[in-house]
């Protein structure tokens, strides 16, 4: 595999990207990151929580599951998950995972990474929540955040099954102490 | 309190009115509502579940609990829930479509809607919703995903895994909500193909209290 973009962020701090159909992004971090992602060939279609929770009919991301866009079309599958022994990837909050005070700060991040394809903070979707875990009582319904403390990075590959901008942000609240920058790298598969 | 409107939608169709700050909207149905809604002043400023469930810190929605819009401000308080205690509103899912419908044809999931013998509708919860926002200038992908009302869900504690139920008011039961804003609020009456009746009419109600 051949890594051709490679970026680094530090805390709070965002990017944005294209990918084609068939290439993977890798993941690594110690802190959480909020991703989204657009049909890069109609930017209205976007990323959809609740669309992707319905097709996976899960509260929650497993190997092999995909993201979905509000249109009912398959964006990205998850293939590689060393989140998996720690927590679950959140797809229930905000951005930053119900931090409000980082959930603003990330959006604008997102807002400002995204300015290049003219994509305006109200048209930012509700994210994927990497690393950033909650706990969830299924007859109450209660609701709360857990912030994993990960001694050491873990990565989260995805595999783009469209062509794709895709945006993210890293939330400090997320992570436990000082935590590494996150790494993304975006490969061809 | 003084009723200002009553209008029924029939099974799977659409609805939308305006409603002033103060007043009440009382849905009565004992079928499944995909229920959004919109400040009057911004529709881009739309009813947003993830930010409810953040400001509710609860999953589904329940009697006390307000419908957050994406700037965070409150929209709807739910005053009383004649669901209560039957089951609960759903938050998780979106809205069923005729594109949703037919990828679970094509890839043999319509049993998961527990009545796979029903034909499968035209049209869906997105194609009501959508012909009750064009009046207001509003397309599909910027109608947010709802609340489910009366669409009870059962998950699995451990692996996070989701069922439709048969669970719904054997008779129609209102819900009241309490408009904090002026708002546009719309619904669609869903055709229900988890339930044996495939969906039912929804009566609307605005009161002035
Ligand atoms: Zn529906």
């Amino acid at each position: 595999m051949t890594s051709f973009a490679e970026i680094v962020l530090a805390p709070k701090e965002g990017s944005a990207f294209e990918m084609r159909a068939g290439q993977v992004i890798g993941i690594t971090a110690q802190s959480g990151v909020s991703l989204v992602a657009f049909n890069a060939r109609d930017l209205n279609e976007r990323f959809d929580q609740a669309r992707t929770k319905v097709y996976n009919m899960k509260l929650w991301l497993d190997l092999g599951d995909k993201l979905f866009s509000k249109l009912n079309n398959p964006m990205m599958t998850v293939v590689e998950d060393g989140f998996k022994p720690y927590g679950r990837h959140d797809l229930q909050l905000g951005h930053c995972a119900g931090d409000s005070a980082d959930s603003a700060a990330v959006l604008r991040s997102l807002t400002q990474a995204l300015a290049h394809w003219n994509i305006p903070a109200h048209s930012i979707p509700m994210p994927l929540n990497a690393f950033q875990s909650c706990e969830i009582d299924v007859v109450s319904g209660a609701i709360t955040p857990v912030p994993v403390p990960l001694s050491s990075p873990v990565t989260l590959v995805l595999k783009a099954e469209m062509d794709l901008v895709v945006a993210v942000a890293e939330c400090p609240a997320a992570s436990a102490g000082n935590a590494a920058p996150v790494r993304i790298a975006v490969v061809e598969s | 309190m003084r009723i200002i409107k009553q209008e029924l939608a029939a099974r799977n169709s659409g609805w939308s009115s305006q409603i002033a700050r103060g007043q009440v909207l009382r849905l009565s149905a004992r079928t499944i509502i995909d229920f959004v809604a919109f400040a009057s002043n911004d529709y881009r400023n739309c009813f947003d579940q993830a930010l409810t469930k953040e400001a509710n810190r609860c999953i589904y929605l329940k009697r006390g609990h307000s419908m957050i819009s994406r700037s965070g401000q409150r929209m709807l308080t739910v005053v009383d829930d004649g669901f209560e205690g039957l089951g609960t509103h759903d938050m998780q899912f979106g809205m069923c479509s005729r594109a949703r419908h037919e990828r679970s044809a094509a890839e043999g999931r319509l049993a998961e809607y527990l009545h796979a013998d029903l034909k499968v509708p035209s049209h869906g919860c997105a194609e009501n919703l959508t012909a009750a926002c064009k009046p207001w200038g509003i397309p599909y992908v910027d109608i947010p995903s709802p609340v489910n009302l009366f669409q009870n869900m059962l998950i699995d504690q451990a692996t996070g895994v989701m069922r439709r139920t048969q669970i719904r008011p054997e008779a129609p039961v209102d819900i009241d909500l309490v408009a904090e804003e002026n708002l546009l609020v719309a619904f669609s009456a869903c055709p229900d193909k988890a339930s044996r009746t495939g969906g039912l009419e929804v009566r609307a109600t605005i009161l002035q209290p």
